[in-house]
């Protein structure tokens, strides 16, 4: 049976990833792109890509994904990934452009306070241009020049359109613009709550990682306390943290002085302290564990004594798994400092409960994608840092 | 050589963002002032912000502070110095007190202020004459249709079985102060069926399902200065009877603080005195439903009125 061989063989060479995108993408024109609104408050009524901005572009972009379609069929890989890199590059701004200019058309016809949101057909055209963007960047390690326009393309083209105001009609936008101030104020809190508090676990973990590490004794109280923080809800170890801090802070007034009191940062950086613990605590077990007995010895071998061998050999050896906790623990810190808002610490939570508060969608949005952008920023940079960080002879190894 | 690079690029990222949070201690004092976490908590916040910064008093702006709870736990404990809240809140931070004081608009104002300066050294200065309690609000296609004006009109409608369903939180439906005093005062009860409690369930959502008419829901709970409910085609019951205690939003401070500044009280009076129910609820719509900054609805509102 050749032919049956023949298809078998033809489909596995597909790209199944790519057309998983290209099917997510043809999936997203037929979905609402805008949701215009009577009103802030009001309830949506559905607009689709062809009343939002007219039957020629919505037709141009159901070539391009068609086409991106074909390329995931491609067996010519390089092609194949061209195809889909520029289509992903292409759309991913296009979608949002779309909305911008389809908002803007709807609101010049309806009531003064009406809103145009942006609907299930825009997100799903977004994850469908990155899945497409994704793909096509793993097949072109060989063109690292394309591969470098197929990733930055879209974001500058994103940025630059908004900040030329293409999407300052959509309600996210308007959003945006009445809390501009608010904004940058929160968004510097959030930064310094998360990533301080990290630090700051960073320098109480490794030591008690260390710990653990060296002694059988210390090892199971100081992994028990640490997973038990991990399992308390956040918004619950915020709250424990209020009445023994307000009170500590009446008994000490000194205290109460550099800022140490029951509601506001102190507790939040308490708990997210608490929090970054278990990770770091964790891989810093695991990496110190690990030094290969070899190594040791070789350090012994040369004369090294307990102090240098920790210095030069243990820490070296364990440090990118170390850093790989502390980057764990700076992601998952980003996400629980959202609901430091509550107690009053501030950050980007801040517009997530006041968007809860007001029943209005699009401020949600705009401190729940921050918050998402700011953890992809974050595991990008660290993961960056990580492996510069590691010992020239382990990096084949570290980015696993 | 590139490690190390990195690894001074990481530590001062770190550095700088603990620098970030710790910068704002220290210098000269200004006064911070919180608000709860709602519309008219940010109005309010910037209405005090915009006039005691126009009188050359320094301020810092914690609007948006957090829950009820967490703000009165902030002003104790001296991380903020003034938030706005209301007389009838009273009953609820001082218990034993007699409910009848928290139902009089002055008698409920002297009462808490008395009470807080004795027990916490907190200053109440002038409250808005405007009641932002507890109230029910039914869409104006009910109203219109059976004639409801009151909740003496909704209990006879109620009572001859007419039909109802009410989107309201849980904390409506079990504290005593709402639902169930309500239901003492005009002689009617809810049956499970007639009640959608939304969890976590605040005023934007509750008045939203009733205007959306989410799952047969044709009333709401709300607040009276609710900005939203005008435009939601929503009509708030009046309360003749006088069941609820009376919540006017007043700046309250600490008293060290006034001491320092006593001149604020001349300062935000007038303005406070000008914002009555119509005043606050057309401010809130323009916060919630326009989607305007709260701190620009204040300075139009103040500028207009010749405050600033």
């Amino acid at each position: 049976m050749p032919g049956q061989e023949d298809g078998s063989s033809r489909l596995s060479q597909c790209n199944c990833v790519a057309l998983f995108g290209a099917a997510l993408g043809l999936l997203s024109l037929g979905l609402p792109w805008l949701s215009i609104r009577s009103s802030r408050l009001a309830a949506g009524e559905p607009v689709w890509l062809v009343s939002a901005i007219g039957p020629l572009v919505a037709g141009i972009f159901l070539i391009v994904w068609l086409l991106a379609l074909r390329a995931g069929f491609d067996t010519n890989r390089e092609r194949s990934a061209a195809t889909l890199g520029a289509a992903g590059a292409l759309l991913a701004p296009a979608t949002l452009i779309a909305a911008g200019i389809g908002s803007k058309h709807l609101l010049e016809a309806a009531e003064p306070f009406a809103r145009s949101s942006l609907s299930a057909g825009v997100w799903i055209g977004l994850i469908a241009s990155y899945v497409l963007i994704h793909t096509a960047a793993r097949s072109l390690e060989g063109r690292p020049a394309l591969r470098q326009t197929v990733i930055w393309f879209p974001v500058l083209a994103i940025a630059i359109a908004g900040l030329s105001g293409l999407y300052s009609n959509t309600s996210l936008a308007q959003e945006f613009a009445g809390n501009e101030g608010r904004f940058i104020q929160e968004l510097s809190r959030h930064i310094s709550l998360s990533l301080g508090s990290v630090a700051i676990g960073t320098c109480i973990a490794v030591p008690l990682g260390t710990a653990a590490a060296r002694s059988k004794r210390a090892e199971r109280p100081i992994f028990v306390i640490a997973s038990t923080i991990e399992t308390i809800p956040s918004l619950a170890l915020f709250g424990f943290m209020i009445a023994p801090l307000s009170a500590l802070s009446y008994a000490y007034p000194a205290l109460r002085e550099i800022g140490i009191r029951g509601v506001g940062t102190a507790p939040a950086l308490i708990a997210l302290v608490l929090y970054s613990l278990l990770p770091i605590v964790h891989n810093t077990y695991v990496g110190l564990k690990e030094v290969s007995p070899a190594a040791m010895d070789a350090g012994r071998g040369m004369g090294m004594s307990r102090p240098q061998l920790a210095r030069r050999v243990e820490f070296p050896l364990a440090a990118p798994l170390i850093a790989e906790g502390v980057r764990t623990a700076s992601v998952q810190s980003v996400g629980g400092t959202t609901v430091a808002a509550l107690i009053g610490a501030g950050g980007l939570g801040h517009f997530i409960f006041q968007g809860l508060g007001q029943a209005a969608p699009d401020l949600i949005l705009m401190g729940a994608l921050p918050v998402i952008a700011l953890a992809l920023v974050v595991d990008i940079v660290m993961r960056w840092a990580i492996a510069r960080l590691s010992p020239k002879g382990l990096r084949a190894e570290a980015v696993t | 050589m590139r490690t190390r690079k990195a690894f001074i690029a990481v530590s001062m990222l770190i550095t700088l963002s603990l620098l970030l949070g710790c910068a704002g201690a220290g210098g000269k004092e200004p006064i911070v002032v919180g608000s709860k976490i709602d519309t008219e908590g940010a109005l309010l916040a910037q209405t005090i912000l915009l006039l005691l910064d126009d009188a050359g008093i320094p301020v810092e702006d914690r609007s948006h502070f957090g829950p009820t709870d967490i703000v009165r736990k902030a002003l104790l404990s001296g991380e903020i110095d003034l938030y706005p809240e209301y007389t009838g809140s009273g009953a609820y931070f001082f218990e034993g007190t007699d409910p009848g004081i928290w139902k009089d608009a002055d008698a409920a104002y002297a009462e808490v202020a008395r009470l807080d300066l004795e027990t916490n050294n907190i200053v109440w200065l002038q409250p808005a004459p405007a009641n932002n309690t507890w109230a029910i609000a039914v869409t104006s296609t009910l109203a219109d249709a059976e004639g409801l004006e009151t909740l003496d009109d909704l209990a006879a409608y109620l009572n001859a079985g007419g039909e109802f369903k009410i989107a309201c939180s849980e904390e409506f439906v079990t504290s005593p102060p709402a639902l169930p005093t309500f239901q003492d005062a005009y002689g009617f009860e809810l049956t499970d069926d007639q009640l959608l409690v939304l969890a976590g369930g605040n005023t934007a959502q509750t008045e939203q399902a009733a205007a959306q008419g989410t799952d047969g829901v044709n009333a709401a709970m709300a607040y009276g200065t609710d900005g939203s409910l005008s435009a939601l085609n929503l009509v708030v019951l009046t309360d003749p009877r006088g069941a609820q205690p009376v919540y006017e939003p007043a700046p309250i401070v600490r008293s060290e603080v006034f001491e320092a500044y006593p001149e604020m009280a001349d300062i935000l009076a007038p303005a406070f005195e000008s914002m009555d129910l119509v005043t606050l609820q057309t401010l809130n719509a323009k916060i919630a439903f326009e989607g305007q900054d709260a701190r620009d609805v204040a300075l139009e509102y103040l500028t207009q009125q010749g405050f600033l």
